[in-house]
């Protein structure tokens, strides 16, 4: 494969998916100068990598390569996955339709900062689903989990945004609770 | 059913990531358990709050920018010596009648080319104009198909049957007109989760056609139905697309 060859089909195949990994980064980062970084130094890389490219779906590949070099540029590690693995997933009960027409009514500046404040270990596959609108299966080769993590970390992510949700709207300081259930600490 | 088995599927519930057996096993439950159900309303409010905030980001111009300044640098470097061939002037003729030939033979085969495959290029230039058009090229941009549907009267000579499929993952966004083989056609734009899909639709095709094919890494589903044929056109993954046409009537 020539070099103009290559660029044609990185450009056809990965380089589309731009704002998917743009999008991831950002979400990653919670910095626009971070997240143009970040990005450009994975699509670099994806081009390096892009005569080992051997699947079909280029956004899935990208965005692992998103997830991977974050995890090692600021050398932080995913959290152990047995914690969330094994703990069976307890949601909160719902207490009623104010809060479900709270919850519908929310300003959008109010659930961008919610998800924001979700540990990263959330945050990713709430915005993989949620705004790139990948499948579980797409997610679970992204973050290299199985399927039912996807799915209990989706619902955990879920548990976690609609308590700090509903505790900022209703304009209380219980930000801090919501921040100490999210990092589980 | 038990709620704590219930409490596990629900997000896979909201997400259509169930397969039939396990939803009709949790609608089963869900009909008899106020709580769960109550839940349930809660995680789809949650996803509505979520998905109407329009939270994703794009890539801003400069990185587009400083990304493909850095990929095409390596490309300067091998372009000239082959060109020196032809200062050689036999190898000049014999090099012009091989490309002569050469587009000869491509102008043949594009004569060829099926009519379907022409088509569905044309579906796709479309598509993908539409994508980099303000709000993705929609001229009647609504979800109620009362307002669609009685915008395309008096531009083009014939109504198209507007059909919305929220409770499918399938939202109208809207319509507009575009031009393909040749005649003023309806574009249908629906929307699944941050994809977009292009219906085009005209009636009374000269040929019927029906498949499926690939296109620039979209996916084309089309197919005729009572005297009217469909393009549809999209990003998303070829068996959500498929469920489309199948709620459309293929």
């Amino acid at each position: 494969m020539d070099h103009q060859e290559k660029l044609q089909k990185f450009e056809r195949q990965v380089l589309r998916h731009l704002d998917s990994a743009f999008n991831l980064a950002r979400w990653f980062t919670r910095n626009q100068d971070d997240a143009k970084d970040l990005a450009q130094e994975a699509l670099l890389r994806a081009f390096k990598a892009f005569d080992r490219f051997e699947g079909d779906d280029g956004r899935v590949w990208l965005l692992t390569i998103i997830r991977n070099l974050y995890y090692t540029s600021v050398s932080r590690k995913p959290q152990e996955q047995t914690v969330f693995d094994e703990e069976i997933h307890s949601s909160t009960e719902f207490s009623g339709s104010p809060e479900v027409s709270l919850l519908r009514n929310a300003e959008a500046q109010a659930v961008r900062q919610s998800i924001e404040e979700l540990a990263p270990e959330f945050r990713e596959p709430l915005v993989l689903r949620e705004l790139e609108g990948l499948s579980y299966k797409e997610i679970a080769t992204v973050m290299d989990v199985p399927l039912g993590t996807v799915m209990s970390r989706l619902a955990r992510a879920r548990d976690h945004l609609r308590q700090s949700l509903i505790a900022a709207l209703k304009g209380e300081t219980g930000q801090k609770e919501g921040q100490n259930a999210v990092s589980g600490k | 059913m038990q709620c704590q088995e219930s409490k596990k599927i629900l997000d896979a519930y909201v997400d259509n990531e169930l397969d039939l057996m396990q939803s009709v096993a949790l609608e089963g439950h869900l009909a008899g358990c106020a709580d769960c159900a109550q839940n349930l309303e809660g995680r789809r409010a949650i996803r509505t709050a979520v998905q109407n905030a329009n939270l994703r980001y794009t890539a801003p111009p400069e990185l587009v920018k400083g990304v493909r300044k850095a990929l095409r640098l390596p490309e300067e470097k091998n372009a000239s010596p082959k060109w020196l061939w032809f200062k050689n002037a036999a190898w000049g003729f014999a090099s012009a009648t091989a490309v002569f030939v050469l587009v000869a033979a491509v102008i043949g085969f594009w004569f060829h080319v099926p009519e379907d495959q022409k088509i569905a290029k044309a579906a796709t230039d479309d598509y993908i104009r539409s994508m980099m058009m303000e709000n993705r090229g929609i001229d009647v941009a609504s979800s109620d198909k009362h307002t669609v549907k009685p915008w395309f009267n008096g531009k083009i000579s014939f109504s198209p049957e507007v059909l919305s499929f929220d409770d499918r993952g399938f939202s109208l966004a809207g319509g507009r007109l575009d031009f393909l083989e040749n005649q003023t056609v309806a574009t249908l734009v629906y929307k699944r989760n941050q994809h977009f899909i292009n219906v085009f639709l005209y009636p009374n095709p000269e040929n019927a056609h029906e498949g499926e094919r690939q296109e620039r890494g979209y996916d084309i589903v089309y197919w005729a139905k009572d005297g009217m044929q469909y393009w549809a056109v999209s990003d998303l993954n070829l068996p959500e697309l498929q469920q489309l046409a199948q709620l459309l009537g293929k």
